[in-house]
């Protein structure tokens, strides 16, 4: 029985190994592709005099701190306003977001708020309600703490020309980075994870994933697979893989970008990391097997899918992969699985997995970025390594939770800190 | 001695953080990226730019008919003249602000950026490094451009320009043989010997779904096809009988057209893109002819809009 745990354990040392290099290796040859590789057009460049109508949706509950600003900045915007409508979301906000609404609704006709005070809450929700109410083709989402520049929605809605294009993500970038350690390592982040990862997934023709802000996608098609999921926590994972599924394209643009308020508080981090991991990893229970065997994907798209569905579970398993390697070394099992594997796991996993965009990412980011001094804060990853790694690992055990007992999920919204106008 | 040690194991795990802590402390690259939040795709944007900082700096100097030291984006030497002609065949380094016509007559390098509110020729063999024009402008051969071109009017280029980074045009763009660009904006931008079969009157009513070509996709003989089009591979038309797309061709590899065509949409491609004998997009609208290698026009090509090539442009 004792011989049988341990191999066990062995295998599972084994497994963790393996999966870790594979993930090396893939985010490997992202940051060498954004060094060397051919660098894909983005549709950006086109001009063209006849946009496509678009409707923009920004979901929002309790955001007087920042619902001036998204707004004024819209309605700013270069895109032709015959095109253009704005939909705000007021998902049962007990703040003053519905007086700041209406006050713009008055002033820019363009702007018909949604008011939601009954039913159930969430963003998922509150996009399929605004989708009834437009028809137009492209439907944008920006967070409510976003600040859109001019050009952004003419540069979004052009990549739609393109037939095969279900989804469009642009780039976002933290506008709060100075504030303190916290935003100063998701800066970073976001930028290995934009930068490189995702823009060569767009040059390698991969899967680039929808974020759900700072985007778009098409109305009809959408609405045709069904909308979005409410009992969705990250309604954006999920569409993206259904857009796959159904054999449409997303597609990436790394110049369509747009400042965001990154969390300041370790506890709201923690929440939204948790939250997304949770979506997450329910997207991949749900979706995996149908991935596997969908037959309107190419299979280098089906390889890099199925280690995306993953990437969230893969903190769980380096976790217990952790556990496993104590485990072994204190049943007196030495050699390659005690202490060798505890030191190639940590080293894996620290170089591969903090944060999601590794170390090499996100430091070729920053420097792609012209930012460069902030290369040294790459040691100090390794904190936020193991935080990502704890929440991260509770997502992916309360997204088992909810799929195998069927529980209701309840839509969290990230917490605001803007005190005044940027 | 297994204290030393502890005291360099920590020593050596702390200095890795030690560079972090600083930055953390000095905030020395602590800014957020930049995002020009007022950018707008223009394609007159250069000289627009141009224009607007150059007056403005006329206007608040409040000199006239002479050299004077402007703040433009840096301190220039702007020279103000009427209608203005002239042979100087040494190289020029002031600003020019030209209210009048403005007519280079022999070949002369301009070093600096000139604004003419009326219209403007260079002479065979100029060299300039950008110029807004209101009205039409006329190059002659050889002529080089550094950086950029934009007029209100009509653009006609003689043979073996270079085009530097920019050209537009708000009415025609006329090209001639053997001149090199990246882009091209223009109603139409067209090549010599160019002559439209469009007829607009076949009423098309343009299918949902797309045509989705996995690999090349060759057509030769005449077809009308009132889809947008994806292909995966290359894309080419031979054929002299009439080949009509009403939509939109993304190509992932190169597109080659050689024949009597006309595609309403945009042509996009990642590689490179040779057209003869074709018409992109129609009167009164924009649509774009993009590559990310190359571009080579031959003769009969007309497009409604915009060229743009990250590699190389040419005109045979």
């Amino acid at each position: 029985m004792e011989v049988d745990i341990l191999v066990i354990l062995k295998g599972y040392a084994v497994f963790v190994i393996v999966v870790s290099v594979i993930y090396l290796v893939r985010h490997f040859l992202f940051t060498l592709n954004r060094v060397f590789g051919e660098q894909k057009m983005y549709y950006q460049d086109i001009m063209e005099s006849d946009y496509p109508s678009v409707t923009v949706f920004i979901s929002m509950h309790n955001e007087e701190k920042v619902a001036k600003n998204v707004l004024e900045l819209l309605v700013k915007c270069d895109y032709p306003q015959d095109k253009l409508s704005i939909i705000p979301i007021n998902d049962h906000s007990s703040d003053r977001t519905q007086e700041i609404l209406d006050s713009f609704a008055a002033k820019y006709p363009i702007i018909k708020p949604l008011h939601r005070s009954s039913g159930e809450r969430g963003k998922a929700v509150a996009l399929n309600d605004g989708m009834a109410l437009t028809d137009h083709e492209i439907m944008m989402v920006f967070d409510a703490d976003y600040l859109p520049p001019k050009g952004i929605l003419k540069d979004i809605a052009v990549c739609f020309i393109n037939p095969e294009v279900g989804a469009v993500m642009g780039r976002v970038v933290p506008i709060n980075v100075s504030t303190n350690l916290l935003t100063r390592m998701l800066d970073i982040e976001r930028a290995g994870g934009y930068q490189v990862d995702q823009q060569a997934r767009y040059n390698m023709r991969l899967i680039a994933q929808y974020g759900g802000t700072v985007g778009g996608f098409r109305r009809k098609e959408v609405l045709a697979l069904g909308g979005f999921n409410h009992k969705s926590l990250t309604e954006d994972t999920e569409l993206t893989f259904k857009l796959y599924l159904d054999g449409w394209k997303v597609v990436y643009a790394n110049r369509v970008e747009c400042y965001e308020e990154a969390p300041e508080a370790w506890p709201v981090r923690a929440r939204q990391i948790t939250r997304w991991s949770r979506g997450h990893n329910q997207v991949m229970f749900n979706y995996f097997w149908k991935f596997v065997f969908c037959d309107k994907i190419a299979f280098r798209e089906k390889v890099d899918g199925v280690l995306l569905l993953f990437i969230y579970a893969m903190p769980f398993v380096l976790l217990v992969g952790m556990a496993n390697s104590l485990a072994l070394f204190f049943l007196g099992e030495s050699g390659i699985f005690t202490s060798a594997s505890l030191i190639s796991l940590f080293l894996v996993g620290c170089s591969s997995f903090g944060n999601y965009a590794p170390f090499y990412e996100i430091g070729l980011a920053v420097f792609l970025d012209g930012a460069t001094r902030r290369l040294r804060l790459l040691p100090l990853l390794i904190f936020n390594f193991f935080f990502n790694m704890f929440y991260t690992s509770k997502g992916f055990v309360e997204a088992f939770i909810d799929v195998t007992t069927g529980r209701a999920t309840i839509w969290q919204k990230t917490e605001r800190f803007r005190k005044a106008a940027p | 001695m297994i204290i030393v040690y502890c005291v360099v194991f920590i020593a050596l795990l702390v200095l890795a953080f030690v560079p972090g802590v600083r930055e953390l402390n000095e905030r020395e690259d602590a800014g957020e990226l930049y995002i020009n939040m007022d950018y707008s795709k223009d394609p007159h944007f250069f000289g627009d730019s141009f224009r607007r900082i150059l007056t403005d700096a006329v206007e608040k100097s409040g000199v006239d008919q002479t050299i004077s030291e402007m703040k433009l984006s840096r301190k220039e030497d702007v020279l103000i003249t009427g209608t203005y002609s002239y042979v100087v065949v040494n190289s020029e380094q002031h600003v020019l602000l030209c209210r009048g016509n403005l007519d280079i007559e022999g070949p002369n390098t301009r070093n600096k950026e000139a604004y003419v509110m009326g219209s403007a020729k260079m002479a065979d063999g100029s060299a300039i490094t950008a110029m807004a024009v209101d009205g039409n402008l006329k190059l002659g051969k050889d002529v080089n451009v550094v950086r950029w071109l934009d007029s209100r009017g009509e653009v006609s280029i003689g043979d073996n320009c270079d085009l530097g980074v920019s050209v537009a045009g708000n009415g025609k763009v006329l090209l001639g043989k053997d001149c090199k660009f990246m882009r091209l904006f223009g109603s139409p931008v067209s090549t010599r010997g160019f002559v439209s079969h469009m007829d607009l009157s076949r009423p098309v009513k343009k299918q949902q779904k797309y045509k989705h070509i996995l690999g090349n996709f060759k057509i030769t003989r005449g077809i009308i096809l009132d889809q947008d089009m994806k292909i995966e591979g290359d894309f080419v038309i031979l054929t002299e009988e009439r080949v009509e797309i009403h939509g939109s061709v993304f190509v992932e590899g190169s597109v080659r057209i050689d024949g009597n065509v006309l595609i309403t949409g945009n042509v996009f491609s990642q590689q490179t893109v040779h057209l003869r004998g074709v018409e992109v997009g129609e009167p009164g609208g924009i649509k774009s002819v993009i590559s990310k290698k190359e571009i080579v026009l031959f003769p009969d090509v007309v497009v409604h809009g915009y060229i743009l090539t990250d590699g190389r442009g040419l005109t045979v």
